[in-house]
């Protein structure tokens, strides 16, 4: 288990601020109708306000060391809603043709590699549960990561609904191009790039650099003592 | 021929009269999982033969799915009318049992060890891409052959976004019910010795 050093913690409430300030100073200048977005004020500056609240989770988490994620993953993680947000505020999805693709797939990518390191922790830290080896675990990322564009799909059905317009999902071929091209080209990539990250590391590697011991250890203990069949042991 | 086989020829039986009537037919919307139940129910049957073989009650979810599949398809083929979107209610819950089935399969075949919460999870997300790729080999045909205007494009798309919302709901009442049982069995950990057997 690394220190927590007095320069992380800096970092962290940087990061604290830093992440949810963009947001902010977009949704203000929505608001002032500033933004060069094709839909309604109160759409783009809600939609960057849900933003800020969310790319604050996990530097919270890190300052409460509940949950140390390494930087590049809280980068990556972050810039998926400033893809959104900022695209929504500038009017990209109507500027550039494929823009819904490019984001699409990148968010893909980026909720498959947290449903990955999710699979990875589950993996080294319960003794009793076992993803098998590198493929399953692959496929298991794969479906996982693919399945989450269809609950996307679900999420914009219900905005619209809550909404009253057409405001995420535009025809039958956009919500079928989101699954069925930019989530599933996604989930592919999401795979060549775990399988290239698993041939280069074990699992030890990747998940002991995430210092979540003290907190996994624990969990992943009851987890083990609630599969406990008895004619397994 | 042991149970097993039984259960599995009898909806092999029902795939293939399901795969000639939509070959006949030419109906897209029963050749695709026509040809999908023929070639998982014929490797269940060959798989019998094998020494390592499913269990029963592993056999009886597959052909149950698989045949609600087949018969809901063959209906809405009767009854085929383009604007309603009713055979992809009808015809992905089956999706679920299939998903269910494939993730048994995964832990049956390839040694892996789950619990009730890691199978949920599992059966929940297989369920809902298989959804995503039968709305890629169906429905992206359907659509790409038919000239839908923008507002009957709209109405389509609710239809569909609510569809995968109800395949969302059947797939968590459905973990819940698998849940159930398991819980009753008392079963903790979901390994292969629960689904296949290699008693001869």
């Amino acid at each position: 288990m690394q220190e927590y050093s007095k320069k992380e913690r800096t970092t962290d409430i940087a990061c604290l601020i830093l992440f949810p300030l963009g947001f902010i100073i977009l949704a203000i200048l929505a608001i002032m109708g500033f933004s060069e977005g094709f839909f309604a004020e109160t759409y783009i500056s809600s939609t960057q306000i849900v933003s800020a609240i969310l790319v604050m989770i996990l530097p919270v988490l890190r300052l409460t060391k509940k949950f140390r994620s390494p930087y590049w993953f809280m980068f990556l993680v972050t810039s998926v809603p400033y893809l959104h947000a900022v695209s929504l505020f500038l009017g990209f999805y109507h500027s550039f043709a494929n823009w819904d693709f490019i984001s699409h797939t990148y968010s893909s990518i980026i909720v498959g590699l947290i449903v990955f390191i999710s699979l990875l922790i589950i993996q080294h830290y319960t003794v009793r549960i076992d993803l098998g080896s590198t493929a399953t675990i692959l496929f298991f990322t794969f479906i996982i990561a693919w399945g989450f564009g269809n609950i996307w799909e679900i999420t914009e059905w219900i905005i619209d609904n809550a909404f009253g317009n057409a405001l995420m999902s535009y025809s039958v071929m956009d919500t079928l191009g989101d699954l069925v091209i930019s989530d599933l080209t996604g989930a592919i990539l999401t795979d060549v790039l775990a399988g290239i990250i698993l041939s280069r590391y074990s699992i030890t590697q990747i998940v002991e650099e995430m210092n979540l011991d003290r907190f996994m250890d624990r969990i992943g203990k009851k987890w083990d003592k609630k599969c406990g069949n008895e004619s397994d042991d | 021929m042991n149970r097993q086989q039984t259960i599995c020829t009898i909806s092999l039986i029902i795939s293939l009269v399901g795969l000639i009537i939509g070959l006949v037919k030419m109906k897209e919307n029963l050749v695709v999982p026509a040809t999908f139940s023929t070639l998982l129910l014929t490797l269940a049957i060959f798989e019998t033969t094998q020494n390592k073989y499913l269990k029963e009650w592993v056999c009886i979810i597959l052909c149950i799915g698989l045949t609600i599949n087949i018969l809901s398809s063959f209906i809405t083929t009767i009854h085929y009318t383009p604007d309603d979107w009713i055979d992809f209610y009808l015809v992905t819950p089956s999706f679920i049992f299939v998903s269910f089935v494939s993730i048994l399969l995964i832990i049956g075949y390839f040694n892996i060890r789950l619990d009730h919460v890691m199978l949920a999870v599992f059966t929940l997300f297989m369920s809902l891409s298989t959804v995503s790729a039968y709305a890629g080999l169906f429905l992206f045909t359907r659509v790409l052959t038919k000239t839908l205007t923008d507002e009957e494009s709209k109405l389509a798309n609710y239809y569909l976004d609510a569809s995968f919302a109800v395949v969302l709901l059947a797939a968590i009442i459905s973990i819940f019910i698998i849940d159930i049982i398991i819980r009753k069995k008392k079963i903790k950990l979901i390994t292969s010795k629960y689904i296949v057997t290699e008693e001869k």
